[in-house]
């Protein structure tokens, strides 16, 4: 008998002790959750404030001009394609298409020249020996710390002198010839991260420097070039002051001096109409942002995380 | 013909470092020649610079009749296979084996014969489509020895190509390099082999010749038969051969080989071939030919024993020498020990007497 109740005293502990595990990992599942529910609210609180300027923008953009100021809220009383609509049309002779157009001849052949120049640049510092090579990395490093105010008026200046004033060339020949030491760093850091075997080979292969180049390096370079470009355009899509020192007729204004151009013209600002282009001015990044993301983040990310 | 000659090769590094001490080296047509030695020892700076990879500093290196130093890697008519496999990592396996016969202008239907042919000789056929990460390390082993061999280069180079294979992934990738390096001689195809490793097991099973480096300098040159049996000189000697050769130091005199107070009788024939007789001289044998005995020979006290399946590994000491005799399993039960002490006898004619002052083995047939 005493037996019995042994077994039963132990069945009971052992139960007891079961459902103390039990209530322990509810609990602990009941905290895990509570804490990512506390997380997450922190968390798009914290989002929405920072995006809330954006969602407004956007809102604004769709209302009437004296809505703007009179209804704190993004979401417009009666949406209208007003501003859309006129705004485009600006007081100039040109429509904004014309800027958009203007933009895009700026940025096209800046990226393709920047991502040429310093993939040729960058490989040579980080594969080949070459008299006073270090002195030289040591400048680029120089230029990157350099602030950009420092070298724009001996630039003009240049410019000036080249007449090249009032034309894309001072926006685009810097670039052309590996004037973004940013990216040159950039690459040269991604490139060191790879091992240079593949390189090798392909010389074994018979390949020349040029045809290691295109056939083997760019492709491994693929994710750091494609975040070179994207930080480019967004970069020269954004870009104020350049435009502004160097074109001086409006049919040559990309978007961002146009942008500036509908506050200056009117006496009363159509805010709405401001508002919607800008709404226009920020997509073309978005998108190819959002397009590019992972290709953007592996290549930023890879250069420093490889080794 | 691609007989492979190094002539004084010499390679000084920019900050004045030497690496390569002007050496020199006979590869014959079709020799599968491995270049051995421990780290450091400038054999893959030796292979870098056949293959082009690595400036020459002096002397010459001469494929065939053409001496090639002034020539980029691509023209000396070489192929390379890199220890990580160094696969472009973008390209299918096809254009990975093809890419070599794209930049030399070969027509597309010649080429993708040449990769069929090659893809059926390795069988990697079903690989062809894949790219270099969707396989395996043996798999990428495999196909990087076809970008060589597609190329039918007059030399081929190896760099460490197995070592970051498994064990048991290496062993058959080693027979598997070595008959196709039998199939291409057979072929008539040129085959000469340059082979870089640190493992010695790889270069004895591989080798028709293996070349010993130490610190730039070559140590010897000799099959792998000569130079387990006839070592030119203690570094070779004690890297060659696993467990490593024992080595006492001592004396000669009144033909025996004086270790502390115990000697090991010499035989005539060595006594014979006795070079000189150093004054400060190490008498070498291998476990192999250490007998564990029952009462004579010389003394040792015995520290630990590895049972190795068939054979056992006995490890000893000996008047302030570490040695290792190996004895089969059944010898050491039958003869066993008693207080740790055990009697080791070297067999006749097995010995080595080396010069300390500078390693060399004074006891070799003057014609080898």
């Amino acid at each position: 008998m005493s037996n019995l109740s042994d077994i039963s005293d132990v069945a009971t502990t052992h139960a007891a002790a079961l459902a103390e595990a039990r209530d322990a990992n509810n609990r602990q599942i009941r905290n895990a959750r509570l804490s990512a529910a506390l997380r997450y609210v922190i968390l798009f609180g914290v989002g929405l404030l920072m995006l809330y300027p954006l969602i407004w923008l956007v809102g604004a953009s769709f209302k009437t001009n004296s809505e703007i100021f009179a209804n704190p809220g993004f979401l417009p009383n009666s949406p209208t394609l007003d501003g859309y609509q006129k705004g485009w049309e600006t007081s100039t002779p040109y429509t904004f298409g014309r800027f958009f157009l203007n933009s895009f001849l700026i940025i096209v052949p800046k990226v393709i020249g920047t991502a040429i120049s310093c993939t040729m640049v960058a490989y040579a510092f980080a594969r080949f020996d070459f008299p006073f090579k270090r002195v030289l990395f040591s400048s680029v490093i120089a230029i990157l710390l350099l602030p950009n105010v420092v070298t724009r008026i001996p630039q003009y200046i240049l410019f000036r002198d080249l007449g090249w004033l009032d034309s894309f060339l001072p926006l685009w020949v810097p670039s052309a010839f590996a004037g973004d030491a940013f990216f040159v760093f950039m690459l040269v850091q991604f490139l060191r991260a790879i091992p240079d075997d593949m390189e090798q080979a392909a010389r074994v292969d018979g390949a020349n420097s040029w045809q290691t180049l295109i056939y083997i390096v760019v492709p491994m370079l693929g994710p750091a070039l494609i975040s070179v470009c994207l930080f480019q355009f967004m970069w020269t899509m954004n870009d104020f002051l350049g435009p502004l020192i160097y074109l001086s007729s409006v049919d040559k204004y990309p978007v961002s001096l146009a942008l500036k151009l509908s506050i200056d013209t009117t006496e009363a600002f159509e805010w709405n109409r401001i508002l919607a282009m800008s709404v226009l001015t920020i997509t073309p990044a978005l998108i190819v942002f959002f397009m590019a993301q992972k290709y953007f983040i592996e290549g930023i990310s890879a250069g420093g995380v490889k080794g | 013909m691609a007989r492979l000659q190094l002539n004084k090769l010499e390679k000084i590094y920019g900050g004045g470092f030497k690496a390569v001490h002007g050496i020199d080296l006979d590869v014959q047509d079709g020799e599968f020649m491995v270049l051995v030695g421990p780290s450091g020892c400038a054999k893959s700076t030796t292979l870098r610079m056949i293959a082009g990879l690595e400036e020459v500093t002096a002397g010459e290196i001469r494929i065939g009749e053409r001496i090639v130093n002034a020539l980029p890697p691509g023209k000396r008519r070489i192929a390379m296979v890199f220890q990580n496999y160094a696969l472009y990592p973008h390209m299918k396996v096809r254009s990975n084996l093809a890419f070599g016969l794209r930049l030399a202008h070969v027509p597309k239907a010649e080429r993708d014969a040449a990769v069929d042919e090659v893809a059926r000789i390795l069988e990697i056929e079903p690989l062809l489509d894949r790219l270099p990460k969707q396989l395996s390390g043996g798999q990428a082993q495999r196909v990087a020895l076809g970008r060589a061999l597609i190329k039918k280069p007059e030399v081929f180079l190896f760099d460490e190509p197995l070592s970051n294979l498994d064990a048991k992934l290496r062993a058959s990738m080693r027979v598997r390099i070595t008959q196709l390096h039998k199939r291409l001689k057979a072929e008539g195809m040129s085959s000469t082999v340059v082979y870089v490793t640190h493992d010695q097991t790889e270069a004895m099973t591989m080798g028709d010749r293996i070349c010993v480096m130490k610190d730039g300098h070559i140590m010897q040159v000799a099959t792998p038969k000569e130079l387990y049996d006839r070592p030119a000189n203690l570094f070779v000697a004690g890297f060659i051969g696993s467990p490593e050769m024992n080595v006492m130091d001592g004396q000669i005199s009144d033909g025996a080989f004086h270790i502390g107070t115990q000697s090991v009788a010499l035989d005539a024939g060595l006594m014979q071939r006795l070079q000189s007789r150093p004054d400060q001289a190490a008498f070498g044998i291998r476990p192999q030919h250490l007998r564990l005995s029952g009462h004579d020979g010389l003394r040792a006290r015995l520290q630990s024993v590895e049972f190795m399946g068939h054979e056992v590994y006995l490890h000893a000491e000996l008047d302030g020498h570490q040695i290792t005799s190996v004895a089969t399993a059944a010898d050491y039960e039958a003869i066993g020990t008693d207080d740790d002490a055990i009697h080791l006898t070297p067999e006749p004619g097995q010995g080595h007497v080396f010069d300390r002052h500078n390693g060399t083995n004074v006891s070799l047939p003057v014609a080898v």
